[in-house]
């Protein structure tokens, strides 16, 4: 009998065809042959384990870091290994056997049934979502499935057939075999030769017509040649260049944290199969936003955990994006729960702007976060905003010499500073007070109602989580339900937070800026100012936004804006448009979950990955990227339609050149990046 | 409509020598905290592996067996 090797799948599988002709039974290895691993080093997934055991034990009051739990289960299961030695040629263990012992030990008198069991559940959940079956070799083995072959699985491993047969269903493999073997059940491994008579006895099978194929010259190449099977090693350079790869970013990651967030994205690019053409921008969803937006889900979860909150908000229709990016990863990065209950919120700018008025009245804040965007000129666009009835204020309005069209901004033209003191004046006046106050009185009712509904008041502290930027939602909400008694503390997760208006934090109410925020000095995720709308337009649900909570008999009502208008039809347009973007964000983050979990990193790990990201895509993006993730329109209630003046609307951004212009102006990108510069500096 | 990941084990659109030409400019434009950069050796590595590694493992794969022999020897001596 012959052992050949191959250098390349293609020759291997071709000589593997022609030889199957004249045989009846095929066997394959699994690791490493039918199954490849993302990571270069298997032993890397037995540490989400060491830090899943080490959280449980934490639970039932055991302190024991994961270091020690992967130490001692290394010692146990070596244990194992030379107590089967003293029996057997082979060295092996068994997973259940040596993770029981394992597991007694740490939790003494906690050890319950169902623990070994949740253990396993979590490494064999790890395991599948490292492994990624070889498109080729699958292929060949649906067609001598076809052929009506007897086909095997055989691995030297120290996860019985049992758990085998779950990862090879998972990996779409298992229908296609007549059995899964494993050295774990027997102790009698390929690597001494003694499973292949075993596996002869027991199915019955002749080794003139067998076949066994893998990728070790000993365990698949020279014992079952030995025995007299046919053997085809595969010793495949490709996966070694891969694995060289992955290899260099894990391990350069541990001394410089660059290569942390590198080496995560490394491990989330799709291999064999999975690797098929995308459109442009869900590249960009995968690449570029997927594992950003991952990270910051899994640093509110981590901030939860520390802060202790029972109930996590996602609100806005950005938040809708996040509670799916939760969905997908926090349960293979936080396997041992103790995380707060999500919900998301229904909550717009517009429709919590006229409640958050009902008890403190119209405040000077407030009338200038209306005032902020350019589109906005005067007291007619306040009314627009916090849904005033400007009929019945213009008798107050009058009583201070205002009138709805007096110009209250600067960016506009006929603005005079006695108009903004004569605001204020308006704003100290009571009985204009009151009557914003009645006219609220009802949206704000509704609120209330919809709020003790789905349980808001229920928590003593509650997170709340959105894109940004001045965190104008939350503070609306806050001063909505602050003078409630029930009102709980308010932690506030955001994107980017801006402050273009200073957030007020008090005792019961906060807000930080994960990714960016600009308390802090930043300059690289400062780039997010430069194409805000992208990240807004990119993470928006695909319902419409809300405008308005309506009091109803039986309590309340969300009014939902009308997709039937113009702006309505552009942002479906827009949705539409950012689809791909969108489906690239939510498959990268079920990546991201393993990823993450595997590599044991933090968004603050991975921060200067994401700075250097953050720098190239957004400051120093090339023209195709600008043009691909730049949105087509961008519907915002809050703005007006009033323009400002030329002067006022401040220089052009990067994101907003012709392609011409970005392609061709010479240093453009950089010359803007220093003006970024001056400006972050200044500001 | 591309891949997501390049035939060099690169991330499509954001491939290496992206990185490597950022991180120099960061020499002489401050990009922002890149806590250190990418490194010039480890920089190095890494392009010459995306670009040459494929050719590279493809002949290095027939002499493993040698090659880690002299490994182990060199170990034993360092």
């Amino acid at each position: 009998m012959m052992r050949n090797t191959f250098y390349s799948l293609d020759k291997l599988i071709e000589r593997g065809k022609h030889l199957a002709a004249s045989c009846d039974t095929i066997s394959f290895d699994l690791f490493d042959t039918l199954l490849i691993r993302r990571i270069h080093d298997p032993d890397v997934v037995k540490l989400p384990v060491a830090r899943y055991i080490s959280s449980l034990a934490g639970h039932r009051g055991i302190n024991v870091s994961w270091q020690a739990v992967q130490k001692l289960r290394n010692q146990i299961e070596q244990q194992q290994r030379d107590e089967t030695g003293i029996n057997f040629d082979d060295h092996e263990a068994c997973y259940p056997v040596f993770m029981e012992k394992t597991l007694r030990e740490i939790f003494a008198q906690h050890y319950g049934d169902s623990l070994l069991e949740q253990v396993t559940d979590y490494e064999l959940e790890m395991e599948s979502r490292v492994l990624v079956p070889r498109r080729q070799l699958v292929d060949w083995l649906i067609e001598l499935k076809s052929q009506n072959k007897r086909l095997f699985i055989i691995s030297d491993i120290y996860l019985p057939a049992e758990h085998l047969r779950i990862l090879a269903n998972r990996a779409g493999l298992l229908d296609q075999v007549e059995d899964v073997i494993s050295s774990a059940d027997t102790f009698l491994a390929k690597a001494s030769g003694q499973a292949f008579p075993l596996i002869e006895k027991k199915f019955n099978l002749s080794k003139a017509s067998w076949i066994h194929i893998g990728d070790n010259p000993i365990s698949d190449g020279l014992r079952p040649t030995e025995f007299g099977i046919q053997a085809l090693v595969l010793k495949d350079g490709e996966e070694k260049f891969r694995k060289a790869l992955i290899k260099r970013y894990f391990n350069y990651g541990k001394g410089r944290p660059f290569y942390r967030g590198r080496a995560l994205q490394q491990l989330m690019l799709p291999l064999e199969g999975e690797n098929i053409p995308r459109p442009d921008l869900y590249r960009e969803g995968y690449n570029f936003l997927g594992p950003m937006i991952g990270a910051f889900v899994q640093h509110i979860g981590e901030e939860c955990r520390r802060l202790g909150l029972t109930k996590l908000f996602f609100f806005s229709r950005e938040g809708y994006t996040f509670k799916r990016v939760w969905e997908q990863c926090v349960p293979t990065l936080f396997p041992d729960g103790d995380l707060p209950e999500i919900e998301y919120l229904y909550v717009s700018r517009m429709a919590l702007a006229g409640a958050s008025c009902a008890h403190q009245g119209l405040t000077s804040i407030s009338a200038n976060i209306a005032l902020l965007p350019p589109g906005n000129k005067d007291f007619s666009d306040i009314a627009r905003i916090f849904q005033l009835d400007l009929r019945r204020l213009e008798p107050y309005l009058e009583r201070h010499k205002l009138s709805s069209a007096s110009c209250l901004s600067p960016l506009h033209q006929g603005y005079d500073q006695k108009y903004s003191v004569r605001l204020m004046e308006l704003l100290e006046d009571a009985a204009f007070q009151n009557e914003v106050k009645t006219q609220v009185s009802e949206p704000s009712e509704a609120l209330i109602a919809y709020l003790s509904d789905i349980g808001f008041f229920r928590h003593q502290q509650v997170g709340v989580v959105d894109i940004g930027w001045l965190g104008t939602i939350q503070r609306f909400l806050y001063d909505a339900v602050k003078h409630r008694n029930e009102c709980p503390r308010i932690h506030g997760f955001v994107f980017g937070a801006t402050r273009g208006i200073p957030f007020r934090d008090d005792l019961k109410n906060s807000l930080q800026g994960l990714i960016y925020d600009r308390q802090r000095f930043d300059l690289a995720a400062s780039t997010i100012l430069y194409a805000r709308d992208v990240f807004e337009e990119a993470c928006r649900a695909p319902h419409p936004t809300l405008e308005q909570y309506e009091r109803t008999a039986e309590g309340y009502h969300l009014k939902f804006r009308t997709k039937d208008d113009i702006t309505g039809m552009a942002e479906q347009k827009q949705d539409e448009y950012y689809a791909p973007l969108q489906q690239g964000i939510f498959d990268a983050a079920k990546s991201f979950g393993a990823a993450s979990a595997l590599l044991g990193y933090a968004l603050e790990d991975y921060r200067p990955w994401f700075h250097y990201v953050l720098t190239a895509k957004l400051a120093f993006p090339r023209t195709s990227e600008v043009v691909d993730m730049r949105h087509k329109s961008h519907l915002d209630d809050f703005h007006g339609t009033n323009t400002p003046l030329k002067m006022a609307t401040g220089n052009r951004q990067l994101w907003d050149y012709e392609p011409m212009a970005l392609r061709f102006l010479p240093f453009l990108r950089l010359r803007l990046f220093w003006r970024h510069i001056r400006e972050v500096i200044k500001s | 409509m591309k891949p997501i990941r390049t035939s060099r084990y690169d991330i499509a659109g954001n491939g290496f020598f992206r990185v490597f030409r950022i991180n120099l400019m960061n020499i002489f434009v401050p990009l922002g905290n890149f806590k250190r950069g990418a490194g010039l050796k480890p920089s190095l590595v890494l392009l010459f592996l995306h670009w040459f590694g494929r050719p590279l493992f493809q002949v290095l794969i027939r002499y493993e067996r040698y090659l880690h022999k002299l490994y182990l020897k060199i170990k034993r001596h360092s």
